[in-house]
């Protein structure tokens, strides 16, 4: 793929930093529209796009344009086996984590990038692995803490906060979830990062739980059903109580409604 | 725009013909080459200002199934790994300008001739899946 051979020349060509990142502007943007294209994939994974799509990130980081092209383009390649895997062997999962961390603003580039993460974490172990480590847990968790805080603001004031937060709370929710399939992760939060963030996440799912009402909002109350039920199985008196009883509560709650209101068999 | 499909049949043609004649520089010596400079400033000029017509042509949006049509593809193609990925450091000396016996490269001619050619293909191939 002659793009992949730009993306490679245009990182060693030249000494003008603003210029080189212009053209990698163009050559990511048209790299975006043609994985639009499902037949592309192949490609991609044959011409080694994702590492050199990584370098570009890694050596732009604060530049907003190309970031979220490289998400965009990540985004559509995650959704096919052969490039989650070349993702995966990166072995760069944690420093997307980071930029998710280092950029919790930007939310056009969180909520690509949760997304990515969130499909690897669906089908892959060792990308479980990768993002298992009680650093990397907390660092999705107080991001989605501040998403929480920002749709609850949104909330109060009765204001629409528009679809990105819902969609990147979403994206987030299923990626919690996706890391809470295994014990060792949820055991490697508590020794890391304590029982406080959890349960202020879980509380602060909830009660957008509460919020939500299932034609607007399906996607989000499914993939928190999900997370909630992932956590829970493992909330048993021999874990030591992971959520007090008055959450427990709280949750039964919240959830209970759905289960007579939708048909969704999921839920 | 009244012509487009006119225009981008000449570009198409002059990209093919700068092409030809770019070839005997690649493969020349250094003095030669010297020799040759001015000449190929013009030669490449007049790529470069093909280009930056095609790229105004392409960012138009209505003319993307034409940009297939009329061969542009290929020879854009071609641009991108005769003029960059493969020569980029021939067309560098080339264009280099002399001062105070200092040799000054002119990347951004570079730079810009690759952001036209990139910049074609990122827009004709935005909504038409086609191309």
């Amino acid at each position: 793929m002659l793009l992949s051979k730009c993306l490679d020349k245009a990182l060693q060509f030249g000494k003008n930093a603003s210029k080189r990142a212009q053209t990698l502007v163009q050559i990511t943007g048209a790299l975006r529209n043609l994985v639009n294209d499902e037949d592309s994939y192949a490609r991609v994974c044959k011409t080694k796009v994702v590492p050199k799509l990584l370098s570009v990130l890694d050596l732009f980081r604060g530049h907003k344009e190309l970031m979220l092209n490289v998400s965009r383009i990540l985004s559509k390649v995650s959704m096919d086996s052969d490039c989650s895997k070349a993702i995966i062997a990166t072995d760069k999962l944690e420093f997307l984590n980071g930029l998710i961390t280092e950029f919790q603003t930007y939310t056009a580039f969180v909520v690509r990038i949760a997304f990515v993460l969130a499909n690897l974490t669906t089908y892959f172990d060792e990308a479980r692995e990768q993002l298992g480590t009680a650093a990397e847990i907390r660092r999705i968790l107080q991001v989605s803490v501040v998403y929480f805080e920002r749709e609850e603001a949104g909330a109060e004031q009765q204001v629409s906060v528009g679809g990105n937060i819902e969609d990147t709370l979403v994206k987030l929710i299923r990626l919690v979830a996706n890391i809470c399939t295994d014990e060792q992760y949820i055991e490697a939060v508590i020794e890391g990062c304590g029982k406080e963030l959890l349960g202020q996440f879980m509380v602060k799912m909830i009660s957008a739980l509460e919020r939500k009402k299932i034609p607007s909002s399906e996607e989000f109350i499914l993939n928190a059903v999900s997370c909630a039920t992932n956590m829970l199985f493992f909330d048993s008196p021999a874990s030591t109580d992971l959520f007090p009883d008055a959450l427990r509560v709280r949750i039964f709650r919240a959830v209970k409604l759905f289960t007579v209101e939708t048909s969704n068999e999921e839920l | 725009m009244k012509y487009p499909r006119s225009v981008l049949r000449l570009s198409s043609c002059n990209v093919h013909l700068y092409l030809k004649i770019f070839e005997k520089y690649i493969f020349s010596t250094t003095q030669q080459a010297l020799e040759q400079a001015a000449d190929f400033k013009k030669i490449f000029t007049y790529l470069f200002e093909t280009m930056r017509g095609i790229f105004i042509y392409a960012k138009e949006g209505s003319y993307d199934i034409l940009f297939k049509e009329e061969g542009l593809i290929p020879s854009l193609s071609k641009v991108l790994q005769t003029c960059f990925i493969d020569h980029s450091q021939v067309i560098l000396r080339l264009t280099a300008q002399t001062v105070n016996k200092k040799e000054i490269l002119n990347e951004d001619l570079v730079y810009d001739l690759v952001n036209y050619t990139v910049g074609t293909i990122k827009c004709f191939t935005q909504s038409e899946g086609d191309v």
